[in-house]
């Protein structure tokens, strides 16, 4: 039974490695709003505190409720500030809940963060 | 089984250490170094061609250079003409307007020409690659161009070198472009790239052409992204970049950008320091994005 258990467990963790390495590594499009973590969590979207736009993990919130924590990878800084607020598409490398982000564009649309003081 | 496992994870780590850097070099013949070019200036048959825009070449250049700015090859043609004849042939640079300038600018059969821009521009590969295209294959970029020949400290000129006319044949080279019809043929065996910047890929800046956005299955490849101070960025740091983006050596690439020569003729130079086969979409987006029949792509969403 333990032998069992621990072949099944190796099994697992086999196939999770494999999964892992073929699920990671390449580059993908994500479409959506460049915001921080701050002002996700309080359901500002269209208007957040300006204290909150600097101080706080910035992230990309898909259309499907998803949430990516961005990493600089060959995207510049000045290029994800400008972004900030903005409905974006950004192309990088997920990996986990992470993109490391290497491009950015800024879609049209009304949809733009306005800065409040706290 | 638990060592067997271990076993495995280690050796998984280093196959894919492995693949993430290349040992892969860039290919010798394709950049020469401002020390090289330095020593070879007195040499005769050599062609030091500037490929940096008129006015700044008149303030300053390498000794005894001339210059070939990008603008010529574009003067006195309307768009329909251009892209009619972009259309059937792939590079819009006609024969004649390539043998009237490298004929002007001292270039033969004999030559050893060396290009240069100002050092991430990707103007020098215009030169390297109409040269190649048209034949010519004596032909090198100045590795980190004229930046790099000025940090240096090296030798320059405002003085304007007397042109010696010679004689230039073209002879073209098929197997380095693509037309729009040979890219509708062949585009499921080859890997289109994009090297335009990432807001022209999905289709938020048209620059200029009547419809925004990239060939349907084209990767987006900004060529900033493999240019460096030295020309190129290492071989190790472009390989890494191909593989994130899924860009295999068992496929021939075909690279394009707006007009068919800058950016696109810098990708397919690139490419070819590392060993790929490559070649140009001559029409590029321009030609694409005016064939209204065809379809044009924006962004594709999700993971």
């Amino acid at each position: 039974m333990y032998n069992r258990i621990i072949k099944i467990t190796l099994s697992t963790l086999f196939l999770i490695t494999i999964a892992a390495g073929i699920a990671e590594g390449k580059e993908t499009l994500l479409q959506g709003q460049i915001l921080t973590e701050k002002c996700l969590a309080a359901g500002m979207l269209s208007a957040c505190y300006i204290e909150w736009t600097s101080k706080s993990p910035v992230v990309l919130f898909t259309g499907d409720r998803k949430l990516y924590r961005i990493e600089l990878n060959r995207l510049a800084q000045w290029k994800l500030d400008n972004a900030f607020g903005k409905q974006v598409v950004i192309k990088g490398v997920i990996k986990g809940t992470k993109i490391m982000a290497n491009d950015i564009a800024v879609l049209g649309g009304k949809k733009k963060l306005s800065k409040a003081c706290l | 089984m638990l060592i067997l496992f271990f076993i495995f994870a280690i050796l998984a780590g280093c196959v894919e250490k492995s693949g993430s850097v290349p040992s892969t070099e860039l290919l010798p013949g394709f950049l020469v170094t401002t020390e090289d070019l330095s020593a070879a200036l007195s040499q005769k048959n050599i062609v030091i061609v500037d490929a940096r825009a008129a006015e700044d070449f008149q303030k300053m250049h390498i000794p005894n250079a001339v210059n070939i700015s990008k603008t010529q090859f574009r003067e006195y043609r309307a768009l329909k003409d251009i892209l009619n004849y972009k259309k059937d042939n792939g590079f819009f640079i006609p024969p004649e307007t390539a043998e009237k300038i490298f004929s002007n600018a001292g270039i033969d059969a004999g030559a050893r020409v060396i290009v240069y821009d100002s050092a991430v521009f990707p103007d020098a590969s215009i030169i390297w690659a109409l040269l190649k295209y048209y034949g010519h294959d004596n032909v090198q970029v100045l590795k980190g161009g004229f930046e790099k020949w000025i940090a240096d400290g090296r030798e320059v000129s405002s003085r304007l070198a007397k042109m010696q006319k010679k004689t230039f044949i073209p002879k073209p080279r098929p197997e380095m472009v693509a037309s729009r019809e040979w890219l509708l043929k062949n585009r499921r065996d080859v890997i289109v790239l994009d090297m335009r910047s990432f807001d022209e890929y999905v289709g938020v800046n048209p620059a200029g052409n009547p419809r925004g956005g990239h060939l349907p299955g084209a990767i987006s490849m900004d060529w900033t992204h493999l240019a460096g101070a030295e020309t190129v960025k290492s071989s190790a740091e472009i390989q890494k970049i191909l593989k994130e983006a899924g860009i295999t050596k068992d496929k021939e690439i075909v690279a394009y950008c707006n007009i068919g020569f800058g950016r696109s003729t810098y990708g397919m130079m690139v490419l070819s320091m590392l060993g790929y086969k490559a070649r140009v979409y001559g029409g590029s987006f321009e030609d694409w994005s005016n064939a209204e029949e065809l379809q044009v792509a924006t962004t594709k969403i999700g993971s």
